[in-house]
């Protein structure tokens, strides 16, 4: 990423910027679609939306460091979430993290450095019913599957 | 007027204005409520919970930075629950403050301490948590930021948006709110220019100026109301000395300081300064009293005076000197020395606005103020980054822009102000001229001058008047956008900012000003020094020899006839470098004084250097931007015998006393020759430009506009310099980016 | 082509989880391969309630109610259901502690305790359908307010009827748009509230997933009511199915006429975004919300003014959240008067409630108002599993309280909630049992609105700070004789000093708890004990020789290799070595694992 030149990320920004030009209260959705295209909200493409939205490179940081779905540093290739919403916390979701912080090596928030995986809290998936729950790149675990994640994480680590 | 409101605050009743918020109108009965994030000019937050107050028949307490008054409100700002509600707040915001406040700087001055003494705030009641390695000092220059006693109010962010760069947010949320950057770069590579308006507006030590680090507690400050003079602007300063030594400068009555007024001061308290005069000693130098200097000076140029003549005798003064200095150094050289040979640095830059105005107006009413900037409804910006270089007008420009005022913008690079402007003409380099001779020819093809007003001059013939065709291919600019910029300039009060001062650039815009009849106040020029203005007229003053005089220009040329220089605030050598073979020039004197803060690369050539005070360490008046008379007082302690003093005592010394006793006799006769009628001053000198006396008297005439059908590549020829380069023909350190750096 | 059997599949976030696609598609082929693709309709439906038990399969008309589907018991139902008529009783559900099962979903406890109007549509319609809400008598309430009602006569049944927001603080409904409609400005802007950030509740996001175009209805003719023109579904990002069946609605909407220009012929406009929050629990509160629309840092703003006078840009502005909305066309339909019938005096109609923690039906539940806790829980709930016994339930999440055993008689409405520390809130209903420490919660939504408050207001960052550090003191064994006193003086402190809803409510978990298991708290602080055996620093695991059958299973488990002992033995802890996380009390099949 920190190599594509300016051109290249012109070419991937602007049908982005086109979709919403001239719109109002789309700045988070904007965003939202830069970050799916780029993975991650990398600065260069931070301070060319800026410049294209003319609004202060501050304000776009201030609003995306607000909220806990815009990621600034690249992500891994899998996003493990434990959610620590209360149904899921009196049944055991503190302890599903630390086996899983202990299992990736990396405490929630963080990535390993092989960028595999990802691992995340989330407040509430309102799964509560089937609580504890994980997710997996967006789908929700239940109890049966979360037993084979284990397994599932040593078979993605290998080469 | 607006309809008024009637309330009782703490058993008084108050008529404020309806929409006035509660804070206010007790600030206007004179009850402080106290506050952390609300600041005067800033809009209002809500959110340290400070200001908390009781309003009757209202069950919640409410916050009065932002709440209107409402007719009847009966308002208590001091009940027992109010003041129990402010100590939690100020209990909590000090359970996380580090309270260092023995070494803090703004220890005394800090409203967090304060309050918690006035509260009467336990320190250690709550058991707060402080994350592990929480932000600490960062690495800034001039900047102190210390994270770890920012109290989140949100201030800096909001002026930083209003007056800096907007570089300043919120970032994160909840406990881990920090107020920083982008990413938490550096403030140099957040686009920061240093005003230190965030400074300003800090109430705790989160903020805080690196050079004034150690130098004086805020208890032992005397604070001193005085001008910036790093530029043309003038703009309001506070200065504040402790021990006989600056320790800072904030912002005077305007709210504002660019980064040279903030921070540009600091070569003034630089150990490289001169501290007494030097005499040459063969190939080095000796310090020497002032009198063992000024003796040698005047004994060299009464005998040079005597073996060659006094036209073989010249002067030179820049353009960071008060009107006095400037008026009493002319009159050295042509009462004292008998010549003409004296000029201002300011005609090295080719710049002669100055000349330029009265030629065509007859008196200086055309100048503009940043304060006229901010009320115009069009602004024609001229200048490369004109808002990069000049941040006070860049804000004015800013805020007229806010309130609707439409820009147009001729700049070749992608500016700060491009960025603000309605229209961007991107010309190629040096093109400027061509531009803005389309916007008048657009002006008289589409009839949009005004011709009451031209015909109205003096010796008006509108058949004089003389454009080429705009040709479109020489600047890279359709006809259609130089149109279309000719036709919103016409409307509404105009002011044109010019950075440019080429001379041909100066002649087109003041052109445009007489074409739509903008008379007043339309021309905001700026320069890299405090008083240009005066020193392009005052130097003439009085008693004049009967032969003319040479320009800086013509003195420090290699074939001039000058034997001895005196070199007042100007570094010629450091400008131009070998260019031109002044260096060579100055070499080959028979005798040369240099006066400089420094010693400079012409200072070294020197036979005599003497020391000068800066701009903050000696009083007098300067020209202001809009041409009024600003008066600049000794804000810090001078370090040497005042300008006037030392131009008086040479006078003396070549036989002629001035017979001045202060520098107020001097301001007297400074103000005899303007007179600042009701609409301006005008003023009672020969003409600049020694074409004749052209004294004010009414409108010039017209055709002294008629601008030649020359083909572009011919008038190429005409000076390139850009406005940078003359600003590096000063020798005044306070430049931008060296300050920066 | 009319069908002999609808087979309605649950195909909620919960059901897809537990492997509903599969299963459905495995039903799809297995009629195909029994020829029975014209008799049986396989429908995809919305969350049919008993979430804990998905996939869910209901076969309609009969009312069959299977639960727990697998791919592999597929073919055998289908041939026994389907083909043979004969329904698959292993593959029904029964009561907890019972034998028998119960065939039809009208006979389940669960079921048959509730009374839905915000849910009508649940498990009986393909929310992906248009068609099939318009057969269940959608958009019928749009078309009588617009062609035969004027707006004020619209604003004036839904006062009548007593609707409160269901968004958490029951603001009369009916009030709020009378306030928009009073602005004078336009444009006006009508919003859906589906940031349902309070953990703990899915209310919102079923709804949306199983009946996306009753909360359309609702929007449009709260729009026609008071004039306005632009609407925004603003929906939380962690529910991606939520949002994509509401886009798909919204389209087929516009394609029927139904959303977008001169609606019913009637000159009527009103179109509508959908929008997807980023994770901030702020976005909640309705400023907050607004700002995060704008583009601005979603920071909560200052009231007055409210958002009916000033909100969206400037512009009045309507916010109510979609179990609000998704009424409103009942209302309409079958008037104000029939609707205030259902409920308190102050709380009519119906709650909708999502039912989980320790609770043996965990799932989605639609109560008239003024139903006990009791019924709730163990009626339609069904107990608390495990043999363990009930401690508490918590309300509204973490602007809520709990409300404890001693109070199960209370009546749920608004009104009584508030009076027991709790607050309605969302519908957020979460069963705790006597193995969940109080304190240990109390931290836990601290923990959650320290990191969800905006941070701007010092009352609220510093305030919540303060008390989740006394509360983490105390659960680490380090709480002090006046640690209760001071929590006693920052909750209400906070409250008062908080800008928005966020840092107002914030407290109650803490107040509530302090009130009705005060005793937890001393016995944290005074006896260095945790009752509930939660908090690590003040428990040891140790195993009982007595009960040890020397399995092993806790061995193989314990992550730090704590356990030792000969198999057949009785295992001794290594407490040096123990982390203290449960794993072996979790795996013991003895109860030979205790904590004390």
């Amino acid at each position: 990423m920190a190599d594509e030149n300016q051109g290249e990320l012109t070419a991937r920004l602007t049908p982005i910027l086109d979709r919403y030009e001239g719109r109002r209260g789309v700045l988070v959705s904007l965003l939202q679609d830069v970050q799916a295209e780029f993975g991650f909200l990398e600065e260069k493409v931070m301070s060319t939306v800026a410049e294209a939205l003319k609004l202060p490179l501050s304000h776009l940081y201030g609003v995306t460091s607000f909220y806990s779905q815009f990621y600034f540093k690249p992500r891994g290739k899998h996003i493990v979430r434990v959610c620590t919403g209360t149904a899921c916390h009196i049944r055991g979701a503190p302890a599903i993290q630390a086996r899983l912080e202990d299992e990736l090596g990396i405490c929630a928030g963080e990535t390993t450095e092989d960028l595999v995986f990802t691992l995340e809290t989330v407040n509430c998936v309102g799964c509560c019913a089937l609580a504890p729950v994980v997710t997996v790149n967006d789908r929700v675990l239940n109890r049966r599957e979360q037993r084979k994640l284990s397994g599932w994480i040593r078979e993605q680590r290998a080469p | 007027m607006s309809k008024q409101i009637t309330l009782n605050i703490d058993e008084q009743t108050v008529t404020v204005p309806e929409g006035t918020t509660i804070l206010e109108a007790a600030g206007m009965a004179e009850i402080e409520i106290p506050r952390l994030c609300y600041f005067e000019g800033l809009p209002p937050s809500g959110t340290c919970r400070l200001c908390l107050v009781e309003i009757e028949g209202q069950e919640r307490l409410a916050v009065s930075c932002t709440q209107r008054v409402k007719e009847g409100m009966v308002v208590h700002t001091r009940t027992e629950r109010v003041s129990e509600a402010r100590r939690f707040v100020l209990e909590l915001i000090w359970s996380t403050h580090p309270g260092d406040c023995t070494t803090c700087e703004k220890s005394g001055a800090c409203d967090l301490q304060r309050y918690t003494y006035e509260y009467d705030v336990d320190k250690a009641r709550y058991p707060m948590y402080v994350p592990e390695g929480s932000p600490g000092t960062h690495d800034d220059p001039l900047i102190e930021r210390n994270l770890s006693l920012c109290i989140l109010c949100g201030r800096c962010i909001r002026v930083c948006r209003e007056q800096g760069q907007g570089i300043l947010d919120f970032m994160q949320r909840g406990m881990a709110t920090v107020v920083t950057t982008s990413l938490d770069k550096p403030l140099l590579e957040s686009g920061c220019d240093f005003c230190g308006s965030c400074i300003a507006v800090c109430p705790v030590g989160c903020l805080v100026e690196r050079n004034r680090k150690l130098r004086g507690r805020e208890w032992e400050l005397e604070p001193k109301e005085t001008r910036c003079g790093l530029c043309s602007l003038g703009c309001d300063l506070v200065i504040d000395v402790a021990h006989g030594r600056i320790v800072r400068t904030r912002p005077g009555k305007d709210g504002y300081l660019c980064v040279r007024g903030k921070f540009g001061w600091d070569f003034l308290v630089s150990e490289d300064r001169l501290s007494q005069p030097l005499v040459r000693d063969g190939d080095a130098f000796r310090e020497c009293s002032w009198d063992e200097a000024l003796n040698t000076v005047a004994q060299h140029l009464a005998k040079i005076r005597e073996a060659r003549g006094p036209d073989t005798v010249g002067g030179v003064i820049g353009g960071h000197v008060s009107n006095e200095a400037i008026y009493l150094f002319g009159k050295l050289f042509r009462a004292g020395v008998g010549t003409n040979n004296v000029d201002s640095a300011a005609g090295l830059a080719g710049a002669n606005v100055a000349a330029q105005v009265l030629d065509a107006f007859g008196n200086l009413r055309p100048l503009s103020s940043a304060a006229d900037l901010e009320r115009a409804k069009t602004i024609l910006s001229v200048g490369p980054e004109l808002g990069e270089s000049y941040p006070r007008a860049r804000l004015a420009i800013k805020r007229a822009v806010g309130k609707g005022a439409k820009l147009i913008v001729v700049d070749p690079s992608e500016s700060e102000l491009a960025r603000l402007a309605t229209i961007h003409l991107k010309p190629k380099a040096g093109t400027e001229v061509v531009v803005l001779e389309g916007v008048i020819r657009t002006l008289i093809d589409e009839g949009l001058h005004d011709t009451e007003f031209l015909s109205s001059c003096e010796g008006s013939s509108e058949g004089t008047m003389s454009v080429g065709s705009y040709d479109a291919s020489l600047t890279g600019i359709a006809d259609a956008e130089v149109q279309e910029a000719a036709k919103l300039f016409a409307k509404g009060r105009a002011v044109i900012a010019l950075s440019d001062l080429r001379e041909e650039t100066v002649a087109r815009a003041l052109a445009l000003l007489m074409l739509t009849g903008r008379s007043k106040h339309g021309l905001l020029a700026l320069f890299p020094m405090a008083n240009p203005w005066g020193a392009a007229m005052l130097i003439r003053g009085d008693a004049i020899p009967e032969t003319a005089g040479l320009s800086a220009q013509q003195m420090l040329d290699k074939d001039s006839p000058i034997a001895a220089l005196y070199v007042v605030t100007a570094d010629p050598v450091g400008s131009f470098g070998g260019k031109d073979g002044v260096k060579e020039k100055l070499s080959s004197l028979e005798f040369l004084v240099v006066q400089d803060l420094f010693l400079t690369k012409t200072a070294q050539l020197a036979d005599v250097v003497l020391p000068l005070n800066g701009f903050l360490e000696e009083e007098g008046t300067v020209f202001g931007a809009g041409g009024k008379l600003l008066t600049m007082t000794a804000a810090a302690p001078a370090r040497h015998p005042p300008l006037w003093q030392v131009f008086s005592k040479l006078s003396e010394r070549l036989d002629h006393a001035m017979g001045y006793r202060s520098i107020r006799e001097i301001r007297t006769k400074v103000k005899e020759l303007i007179s600042e009628g009701k609409e301006g001053p005008t003023y009672r000198f020969p003409s600049l430009t020694d074409k004749g006396d052209t004294r004010a008297k009414g409108l010039p005439p017209f055709s002294r506009f008629s601008l030649p059908e020359t083909s572009w590549s011919a008038r190429s020829q005409i000076s390139t310099l850009t406005p940078a380069q003359e600003a590096t023909l000063d020798s005044n350190p306070a430049n931008t980016e060296e300050v920066a750096k | 082509m009319v069908y002999r059997t609808n087979a309605m599949i649950c195909t909620c976030t919960n059901c897809i989880s537990n492997g509903a696609l599969q299963v459905k598609d495995a039903l799809e082929k297995e009629i195909k391969k029994q020829h029975l693709e014209n008799d049986v309709r396989v429908v995809p439906t919305g969350a049919s309630g008993l979430c804990v038990k998905g996939p869910i399969l209901v076969v309609q008309p009969e009312g069959i109610f299977y639960q727990l589907l697998t791919v592999e018991a597929v073919p055998h139902l289908v041939e026994e259901h389907f083909l043979k008529g004969r329904p698959v009783k292993s593959l029904m559900y029964v009561p907890p502690g019972e034998e028998a099962p119960i065939p039809n979903i009208r006979d389940i406890p669960f079921f048959k305790n509730q009374r839905l109007i915000a849910l009508r549509n649940r498990g009986l319609i393909d929310p992906d359908e248009i068609e099939e809400y318009i057969a269940r008598d959608g958009y019928r309430a749009l078309a009588k307010a617009l062609t035969s009602m004027t707006p004020e006569k619209v604003i004036a049944e839904i006062k009548a009827s007593g609707l409160r927001g269901r968004g958490g603080a029951g603001f009369p409904t009916g009030q709020k748009w009378e306030f928009c409609r009073a602005s004078p400005e336009t444009p006006k802007y009508i919003i859906c509230n589906a940031d349902e950030g309070d953990p703990g509740a899915f209310m919102d996001r079923s709804v949306l997933e199983a009946d996306p175009h009753s909360v359309l209805e609702g929007m449009t003719i709260g729009a026609y009511a008071m004039g306005g023109t632009q609407g925004y579904m603003y929906v939380r990002a962690e529910y991606p199915l939520a949002i994509k069946r509401m886009k798909r609605a919204v389209e087929q909407a516009r394609d029927y006429g139904l959303l977008g220009k001169d609606i019913f012929g009637t000159g009527f406009d009103f179109d509508l975004d959908v929008f997807q929050g980023a994770g901030a629990f702020v976005c909640g509160e309705e400023t907050s919300l607004i700002a995060s629309i704008e583009g601005q840092p979603p920071e909560p703003r200052m009231r007055p003014p409210f958002p009916a006078q000033s909100g969206l840009w400037g512009k009045p502005t309507n916010i109510n959240n979609v179990e609000t909305w998704a009424n409103v066309p009942v209302i309409i339909n079958w008037g104000a008067e029939w609707f205030s019938q259902i409920g308190t005096d102050t709380s009519k109609g119906t709650k909708v409630f999502s039912l989980a923690g320790n609770i043996n039906n965990a799932g989605l539940v639609e109560v008239p108002m003024g139903i006990t806790l009791r019924q709730i829980v163990y009626d339609i709930g069904g107990g608390i599993p495990n043999r363990k016994s009930f401690k508490a339930v918590q309300t509204g999440g973490p602007s809520g309280g709990f409300i404890p055993s001693d109070l199960l008689d209370l009546s749920v409405d608004y009104d009584r909630l508030q009076e027991a520390g709790a607050i309605m809130g969302s519908g957020g209903m979460i069963v705790v049992d006597e193995e969940t420490c109080m304190v240990d919660m109390a931290k836990y939504f601290l923990e959650f609105t320290t990191s969800e408050s905006c941070g701007r207001c010092n009352a609220c960052r510093e305030g919540l700070q303060a008390m989740y550090q006394i509360l983490t003191n105390i659960c680490a064994g380090q709480g002090k004789d006046d640690d209760i006193e001071l929590l006693e003086e920052l909750a209400p402190a906070v409250k008062d000093g908080s800008l928005c809803a966020l840092g107002r409510t914030a407290p109650n978990p803490v107040l509530t708890t302090l009130r009705y298991f005060r005793d937890e708290y001393e016995a944290h602080i005074k006896e260095q004990r945790c009752p509930a055996g939660v908090c690590k620093a003040l428990i040891a695991y140790s195993i009982d020789p007595e009960k040890c059958k020397g399995c092993m299973l806790c061995v193989k488990n314990c992550p730090q290799g704590a356990i030792s002992g000969e198999k057949g033995q009785p295992q001794t802890i290594d407490q040096e070595k123990c982390i203290k996380c449960g794993a072996c009390h979790e795996v013991c099949k003895f109860e030979a694992v205790t904590v004390r």
